[in-house]
């Protein structure tokens, strides 16, 4: 347990070895929100608060962009040799990498908090409840996709491939999902996807938490972000410890 | 020395990126058949006089472009860390026939991106072939000044991380504050207009140049005839962008 501490701690050394990128992150959040979904909600349907819609979906699909930061982390690592190091040290590969990801979660969570504070400024709250409950939900999101961001960075050692996959998850996922738009908007195929979508599980969850009209949880979504969680966690332990070895090669 | 070999040196350089030609690619068209339709169905604005997706798709057409003239300066950057901006600068042709010749390779790279969604594009409102060729023009400047203005980035900001950021607040006022995504009013109805000061900063903004004229060109009924001022705005965009460009290779060779 010490040694997965101290690769928490590290992780959390290096919390503002990011600063640009979170800066810039916060500033595109802040756009979208206050210019992009501000001038469209009155191109919307009145019946949609399409202002406070939208800054839930950004608020999960920032969460999303600081998860799979991991992805690039590892890359980075992996190219420079840092984790030919990191492979030195006395600490078990399963300790590493429970580690890692628990330390990269953390500071997606961390990274995300001023974000959530403006944006409770946007959604208002119903119920402190609700929130809490789902806030629960979307640490163990953030863990999940911190799994899937380690999964992926161990996938290449080359950041243009790593800007391939993640460019055309992103090209799908995002878009296909309730994000940006309520599922009744989208054609029946789309819903279908958008339904095995987590993104749009969590921002679902996140509306609902918030208590936004017309907003509602199923058992299926808290099953939904449980399992793909739980599975991504389990598959980036298994995936990272035995990719470190044998040479990085990919 | 000419422009050529600089040109083709470009464009054989433009293979390198692959991977960057195939996600612009598939988000440009996963944006007009996803995000537009859906947005399409959701905006009810105007009761059916208005369609979002019509509106939306000479807008990511010029988006698109946009995306892929930043190639150029992310090359540039790149040629400025490995040191060969030395090499490239020290070639016995006249800096400004390089920048220009520079400019002029990015413009035809950018092109192949938004290719695709002009054709979608036009199939959809239907255009006759000497609008489709002024349509092509007004895209190729546009997106020559874009490229100067990436390739004046990379070369005025040495540090990497400052580039990225500059890259990102401008390519965040280019997309938000234009007409891209929304136009300054529908009927009588500010829709730009809301944020008041957006509206003033959207007509200087070279995207708006672009997609005010891919739209008038493809629907004048709806749209309004071609502004002269989105014409020259367009054109003095891409000559000042291009000064800035070798403004700052000039510079770059003396600070060197």
């Amino acid at each position: 347990m010490g040694n997965v501490l101290n690769i928490i701690e590290r992780d959390l050394k290096r919390l503002w070895n990011y600063k640009l990128f979170i800066f810039t992150e916060t500033l595109t959040f802040l756009v979208q929100i206050f210019i992009y979904a501000y001038i469209l909600s009155f191109l919307i349907t009145p019946e949609l608060n399409y202002m406070q819609f939208y800054a839930a979906g950004v608020m999960i699909l920032t969460l999303w962009s600081f998860g799979m930061w991991a992805a690039w982390e590892i890359v980075d690592e992996r190219s420079e040799g840092i984790v030919d190091y990191h492979l030195t040290l006395p600490v078990s590969r399963s300790e590493y990498v429970l580690g890692r990801m628990i330390g990269g979660a953390i500071r997606t969570l961390i990274y995300s908090v001023p974000l959530i504070i403006i944006f409770l400024f946007v959604t208002g709250l119903e119920s402190i409840w609700n929130l809490l409950s789902v806030f629960g939900l979307l640490v163990l999101f953030a863990f999940g996709i911190t799994g899937m961001g380690i999964i992926i960075g161990t996938s290449t050692m080359e950041h243009s491939k790593l800007n391939f996959i993640l460019g055309l998850i992103d090209a799908f996922i995002i878009r296909l999902s309730t994000i940006y738009y309520p599922e009744s908007a989208m054609q029946y195929w789309m819903q279908f996807v958008s339904r095995i979508n987590p993104l749009t599980q969590a921002s679902d969850a996140l509306r609902w938490g918030l208590g936004l009209p017309n907003s509602s949880i199923t058992l299926y979504a808290i099953l939904f972000l449980i399992l793909f969680s739980l599975i991504f966690m389990g598959v980036a332990i298994r995936v990272l410890a035995k990719r470190m070895e044998g040479g990085l090669a990919t | 020395m000419n422009m050529l070999p600089v040109i083709e040196r470009d464009l054989q350089n433009f293979l390198k990126y692959k991977y960057w030609i195939g996600v612009l690619l598939i988000t440009n068209l996963a944006d007009l058949l996803i995000m537009a339709a859906n947005y399409s169905n959701l905006i009810t604005f105007g009761a059916g006089t208005f369609n979002y997706f019509l509106f939306f798709a000479p807008g990511l057409t010029v988006l698109s472009l946009f995306g892929a003239t930043f190639i150029m300066g992310i090359e540039v950057s790149g040629e400025r860390h490995s040191q060969q901006i030395y090499y490239l600068l020290s070639l016995p042709i006249n800096r400004f026939q390089f920048t220009i010749a520079r400019a002029f390779a990015g413009a035809i790279r950018s092109m192949v991106f938004c290719i695709p969604l002009l054709i979608i594009t036009i199939v959809m409102f239907g255009m006759s072939s000497i609008l489709i060729f002024i349509a092509i023009i007004i895209l190729f400047v546009l997106a020559m000044g874009l490229t100067s203005l990436s390739i004046a980035l990379a070369t005025a900001i040495m540090s990497t991380r400052r580039y990225q950021l500059a890259r990102g607040i401008i390519s965040m006022y280019l997309m938000f504050a234009s007409t891209v995504f929304y136009p300054y009013q529908i009927g009588s109805t500010p829709i730009l207009g809301r944020i008041p000061i957006l509206n003033v900063v959207a007509e200087f903004n070279p995207l708006s140049f672009g997609a005010n004229l891919l739209r008038s060109l493809l629907d004048p009924m709806n749209y309004g005839e071609v502004q002269f001022y989105d014409i020259l705005g367009l054109i003095c965009f891409a000559i000042v962008m291009v000064y800035i460009g070798l403004y700052f290779y000039n510079r770059f060779t003396k600070i060197a």
